[in-house]
């Protein structure tokens, strides 16, 4: 049997796994808890040090990785490094780095020791690189779970807090639920390959061959294997009818790791659904007409939903639904310009909402979260940067040229329409008008309300979310203003489609 | 064993496991009931795997073996801070949100 050990191919992901587990150590050497009198606060270190390693992470796959010569396959095709791999690890390490930025300041006013929770972070980001370089189920199963239990932990963190560690209980039976699920459908899929196409094998790359070749005939537990696989990544990008548990996690998890979850957690999902199920494969399999449905009941069932909510951790939770559908949009139209679109919206989405997580982190202080609509009246005038950032992200999120949010719309349902799912696209515009009135809500809340009670906010200024703050209203607008270069450097890194 | 017949005992016990998740209160005989969907997905896995003299969904199983471990570690922990706060396991006490 041939090796190609290629180790080189996963220099980011090793970079990753090495500073979560120096984190680890520095924390419990430094006694993380706090600071003792006179010296330096260990959070500082671990903060910088996990933020250096996605960065140095991040920065190595364009200046390397990008332009490789040779190979970009190893360990016998359970680890693939190409350009469509790549974009998603960037994307996950921007939302990873993000987070780590904003959650210091949250963990400080909570006296929690932060050296755990980056550490977290950062084994969830590695799995997240991991999965979306499977070229494998293996692969992808373990890195499905290296993503998912340190992002239960996270849920769960504050293990005193009623809801949090409610969030962390439903988080983690559901997600277990859609893992088993999955798995089954893998194993239904492995027998299929090996009975059907000869070569048993766990890879892949022959197993859509084999659907490919056998399109007419597919017995029915291959079907039922792709629709199990379907379901349970389905779970993952929290998709209606299995969104149930998404704004439970995301209203009773920590502020800012809810951020972390909502960008990192669904990009992983929308790569692995393009890779798994890209191009005529859901058609073969007979599931385009479900995730059609799927899709449509996404946008419908997020964007409604988010009009009635008073929490504004909640109403972020159904936006995410939402945006989940629109991501489902792309994928069933799977053409090429349609996945260009999805890699364009995940970045999209990733800047806007870590934005509008930023902005409450920022005007959460001591006692006071900001949590619900009422918490935030009054803040805009008072702060109005921050409160501009805010605008800046709900409007993105809407799809209001020319921010990065509309052109990830844009070019999504363009490419739907050209694959002829016009009732879809029309749906999913409809949907998005409506996402208008629940994105505004924030802002008027900032904006158009008085202060509540005669108590005087106060919010010292935070250097490292305000930064986080700049870098984020920055990419929105940048983008958005670059989208035609930009967009023609995704087309290079979608993946070659089978058929 | 012929094939199709570990395959009806590994659909049944996924089933019968699936099930559990939906139907028991308990988060403890839910993470039970998990095992028991993982163990009939090792099940399907093997068999394939000795049908067609492959190593592949052996490793496979392995893997879930080890993932498996660590989730009841990560879903225990997680459900002892529960019985601290609750006093109780069942999924009934869950009302501080919406569901």
């Amino acid at each position: 049997m041939p090796t190609d050990l290629h180790f080189s191919l996963m220099i980011p992901e090793l970079v990753v796994l090495g500073s979560a587990v120096l984190v680890l150590l520095l924390d419990a050497v430094l006694h993380g808890g706090g600071p003792r009198p006179g010296e330096e606060d260990p959070r500082d270190t671990t903060l910088a040090l996990s933020v250096v390693g996605c960065v140095v992470a991040a920065a190595w796959i364009p200046a390397v990785l990008w332009n490789i010569e040779g190979p970009r396959s190893s360990f016998n095709g359970l680890f693939v490094a190409d350009r469509f791999s790549l974009f998603f690890k960037l994307v996950v390490l921007v939302g990873a780095a993000l987070s780590l930025l904003l959650s210091d300041s949250w963990l400080r006013r909570r006296r929690l020791s932060s050296g755990a929770a980056h550490a977290l972070v950062l084994f969830a980001t590695s799995g997240m690189m991991y999965m979306v370089s499977a070229g494998d189920m293996v692969t992808l199963f373990l890195g499905l779970e290296v993503m998912s239990i340190p992002v239960y932990c996270l849920a769960a963190l504050l293990r005193w807090e009623d809801r949090s560690v409610e969030a962390g209980v439903k988080y983690l039976v559901l997600g277990a639920f859609a893992t088993a699920i999955m798995l089954f459908g893998f194993a239904l899929l492995y027998g299929y390959q090996g009975l059907v196409g000869g070569v048993a094998t766990t890879q892949l790359e022959p197993l859509q061959t084999t659907l490919m070749a056998n399109a007419e005939a597919l017995p029915l537990y291959a079907r039922a294997g792709g629709l199990l696989v379907l379901i349970g990544l389905l779970f993952k990008i929290s998709a209606a009818p299995f969104h149930m548990w998404t704004p439970d996690v995301y209203e009773g998890a920590p502020l800012p790791f809810v951020a972390f979850m909502s960008v990192a957690v669904k990009a992983t999902a929308a790569a692995v659904l393009l890779r798994v199920f890209g191009g005529p494969l859901l058609a073969v399999l007979g599931l385009d007409g479900m995730l059609w449905v799927v899709a449509a009941f996404t946008m419908v069932v997020g964007n409604f939903m988010a009009l009635v909510q008073d929490n504004v951790k909640r109403m972020l939770a159904y936006s995410s639904i939402a945006h989940g559908g629109y991501i489902l949009v792309g994928v069933l139209a799977g053409s090429a310009e349609a996945q260009a679109g999805v890699l364009y919206y995940a970045l999209a989405y990733t800047v806007g909402n870590v934005a509008a997580f930023a902005v409450l982190v920022y005007l959460s202080r001591q006692g006071h979260e900001a949590e619900r609509f009422s918490d935030l009246q009054g803040l805009g005038a008072r702060h109005p940067l921050v409160g501009g950032v805010m605008v800046l992200a709900m409007l993105s999120l809407t799809g209001i040229p020319p921010l990065v949010g509309f052109f990830g719309k844009f070019v999504i349902f363009k490419a739907a329409v050209a694959q002829g799912y016009v009732g879809l696209t029309i749906l999913a515009l409809l949907t998005s008008a409506v996402s208008f009135a629940y994105y505004l809500r924030p802002v008027i809340a900032l904006f158009m309300r008085p202060t509540v009670g005669c108590e005087v906010a106060v919010i010292p200024v935070n250097r490292r979310v305000a930064l986080c703050m700049g870098l984020t209203s920055l990419a929105i607008c940048a983008l958005g203003v670059f989208s035609e270069s930009y967009l023609g450097w995704l087309s290079s890194a979608v993946l070659a489609l089978a058929g | 064993m012929p094939l199709d017949h570990l395959l009806i005992v590994a659909f049944v016990l996924f089933v019968v496991g699936a099930a559990g998740v939906m139907v028991r209160r308990n988060l403890i005989v839910v993470l039970m009931s998990i095992e028991l969907m993982l163990n009939a997905v090792n099940l399907a896995f093997v068999s394939f795997s000795r049908q067609m003299v492959d190593h592949d969904g052996q490793v496979m199983v392995l893997m879930i073996f080890v993932v498996a471990a660590v989730e009841v570690a990560i879903g225990m922990a997680i459900l002892v801070n529960m019985y601290r706060q609750k006093r109780s396991l069942s999924v009934d006490v869950f009302h501080s949100m919406r569901g």
